[in-house]
């Protein structure tokens, strides 16, 4: 066993090896020096930060986990972290759902200028600035003169408070990112679906199956395989 | 062809004699007794925020300064500005990161924070060594400079301001048949004008009031009320004051109770108010150029309703320099012509600033629009500056959520304040 490790250890280091072995290294250094600098170096002063008290003019002191317990005696911490956790579940699966629906409506028979018009629609939002996101559905969402609660009053609904309620402004959040982002997922979707051989669709339906049967499964498999690694 | 310094004299006091010799031909203004020699080498760098067209103005003014310092440069930044805390933090970032500018422009509102971090030096010396500056700074109001100084020392000097004030539609009044508001007017007088102006319905609705939602438009009722939302020595909340109590609730009661606003959450009271969907609406005259360049003309101001007192706010920004700077002669050159007479106007006439100086106050471009124009500047004389305590970021961050939970009636005003006064000691203490 010693002598099977010396001999791979003398190999390694054997004049042939030790070239390939500083050619790799040098391959990878720009990565790894790369990493170093702006991921584990900011991640290591981090966590020693995290352990002082630092206004950036003064000195840094220690002050051990001091504040850890500031941030856990903060009574907002687990309703942020909770809303944070709301957001991230049904503003991703709305993005994806959404977005898979889309895709796979779009992939069907249809005069190619109307799926791209379509496809341009639905992307369009993804390329809006998010502060003009902002104010453009702050006022849809207005509750006294926004322009949602007033086609909700024409049909006799009472105004809903989209922004000035607790409850509802993470909703109207969540619809405003589904909003914005759904057209980038449908487009991850629509590349799975585009990237399935029509091979395997005629095989399905020489098999005799629907639409609704594994023919119909299948682009919905491929889409949502590549949509839960892409989602925005 | 050579020319000594008494050929040169002789021969500018003839050509001044014959009057040919014209400011034109001096470009170079020499430079003031104990300022630095006008050959003298350097870069300047700002800390500066404004719009383009305020930056041109600075640029102008530092275009003037280097014609009496050749060979100094100015890298005039214009820092992106979405809130004063924001803008202070960036600052604070940019010094600590070794990058500290020669001159910086700073609201009222970052100024104690300034201080406090020593991002600023006194300028009473360079101002008292220099009798251009001082002639200058005297035509100042004091308001203004009281402002800018801490401790007795003037860290800035004042480069415009704004003063809260109510303007309101004249069309709207004139077809409702409601004279419009005195200049005393109180908040029960405001409540009843703008119940009568709160007619229609659906997309025709008008409504007596639209309600800023920030810290600087709710502090003319902190003011009125006879209340601060800071201790008078700046080191304390005073948020459980029962006034500043009686304020929230009287917002509430605007959109709640009279139904005369409505909910200010994501509203655009200013476009709105040019729309005509508001009879009145609280600002300073920072809109008055877009509502005019857009056309809308019909609205006048008037000074803030009182309670228990007259005194409305202002804010102001200032020019100050860096104590890190290499050159802070220089950088204080260079800040007399930000400060000119020259550059206050052009600013002002940009549209954005009550101008520092009564002079450019009472010029034609000033007084275009609205009809009662000298209000703006006026009411310097009963106003106060916005809160701005060292704490200005935590007291702005959490006074927004306060008024934010207390409008959306997650908590009531009482909860709401309770809760916002021991958060922000807290804060204080930890420092």
């Amino acid at each position: 066993m010693t002598s099977i490790a010396n001999d791979a250890a003398a190999g390694w280091f054997s004049p042939q090896n030790r070239k390939e072995t500083i050619a790799g290294l040098l391959f990878i250094a720009p990565a790894l020096i790369g990493f170093a600098v702006f991921v584990a170096g900011p991640m290591a002063a981090t966590v020693v930060l995290s352990l002082m008290k630092y206004d950036l003019f003064s000195n840094p002191s220690f002050v051990g986990l001091a504040n850890f317990e500031a941030m856990l005696d903060d009574r907002r911490l687990w309703k942020v972290l909770g809303n944070t956790a709301f957001f991230a579940v049904f503003a991703v699966a709305g993005n994806v759902g959404l977005g898979v629906v889309l895709a796979v409506l779009l992939n069907r028979n249809m005069s190619k200028t109307v799926q791209y018009a379509y496809r341009a629609a639905y992307f369009f939002p993804s390329l809006v600035g998010l502060i003009f996101v902002a104010v453009i559905w702050q006022f849809l969402f207005q509750r006294d003169i926004g322009v949602i609660n007033y086609y909700l009053g024409l049909v006799g609904i009472e105004p809903v408070r989209w922004l000035s309620s607790a409850r509802n402004a993470l909703w109207s959040v969540i619809i405003l990112d589904i909003w914005k982002n759904v057209g980038f997922a449908m487009l991850i979707a629509t590349a799975g679906l585009q990237s399935i051989s029509k091979d395997y669709y005629d095989a399905a339906r020489v098999d005799g199956s629907s639409s609704r049967g594994p023919s119909g499964r299948l682009p919905c498999r491929s889409c949502l395989r590549r949509s839960f690694s892409c989602s925005p | 062809m050579s020319m000594n310094r008494r050929d040169f004299l002789t021969k500018a006091t003839t050509l001044a004699a014959a009057g040919v010799l014209t400011p034109a031909m001096f470009p170079a203004k020499a430079a003031q007794a104990g300022a630095p020699a006008n050959d003298t080498a350097a870069q300047l760098t700002t800390y500066n925020w404004g719009n383009p067209s305020e930056a041109k103005a600075y640029g102008e003014a530092f275009e003037r300064f280097r014609k009496i310092y050749p060979n100094v440069t100015v890298q005039d930044n214009i820092a992106p500005i979405s809130s004063w805390s924001d803008y202070a933090d960036k600052l604070v970032t940019q010094i600590a990161g070794g990058n500290p500018p020669d001159i910086i422009n700073i609201a009222v509102e970052g100024l104690r924070l300034a201080v406090e971090k020593q991002l600023l030096m006194p300028l009473d010396e360079l101002i008292a060594a220099d009798p251009e500056a001082k002639v200058l700074v005297d035509k100042i109001p004091a308001k203004l400079k009281d402002a800018l100084t801490v401790d007795g020392k003037l860290y800035e000097i004042p480069n415009g301001g704004q003063t809260m004030v109510i303007h309101y539609n004249t069309r709207i009044f004139k077809e409702a048949g409601v004279e419009p508001p005195k200049p005393d007017w109180t908040w029960d007088d405001f409540v009843a004008i703008a119940k009568k102006l709160t007619t229609g319905e659906g997309d025709k609705k008008i409504y007596g009031y639209g309600l800023p939602w920030f810290n600087f438009a709710i502090h003319p009722w902190y003011l009125t009320n006879g209340t601060y939302p800071v201790t008078a020595d700046f080191k304390h909340s005073n948020l459980n004051d029962p006034k500043i109590r009686e304020v929230a609730e009287f917002i509430h009661a605007l959109v709640y109770e009279h139904g005369v606003s409505p909910d200010p959450i994501g509203l655009n009271v200013y476009d709105q108010f040019a729309a005509g969907r508001f009879a009145m609406v609280g600002a300073g005259r920072w809109p008055v150029t877009g509502w005019v360049a857009n056309g809308f003309t019909d609205f006048d101001i008037v000074p803030w309703p009182r309670k228990a007192s007259a005194e409305t706010v202002f804010g102001c920004g200032g020019w100050g320099i860096s104590p890190q700077s290499k050159n802070p002669e220089l950088a204080f050159q260079a800040i007399k012509q930000l400060i000119s007479l020259e550059t206050v106007t052009a600013l002002m006439e940009i549209g954005q600033q009550i101008p520092i100086y009564e002079e450019a106050a009472r010029k034609e471009s000033f007084l275009s629009a609205p009809k009662s124009a000298p209000v703006f500047f006026d009411a310097l004389e009963t106003a106060k500056p916005v809160a701005a305590p060292a704490f200005f970021n935590a007291l702005d961050r959490i006074l927004g959520r306060t008024f934010d939970q207390i409008i959306t009636e997650e908590l009531t005003a009482e909860e709401a304040l309770a809760a916002a006064h021991e958060e922000l000691e807290a804060e204080i203490q930890r420092g």
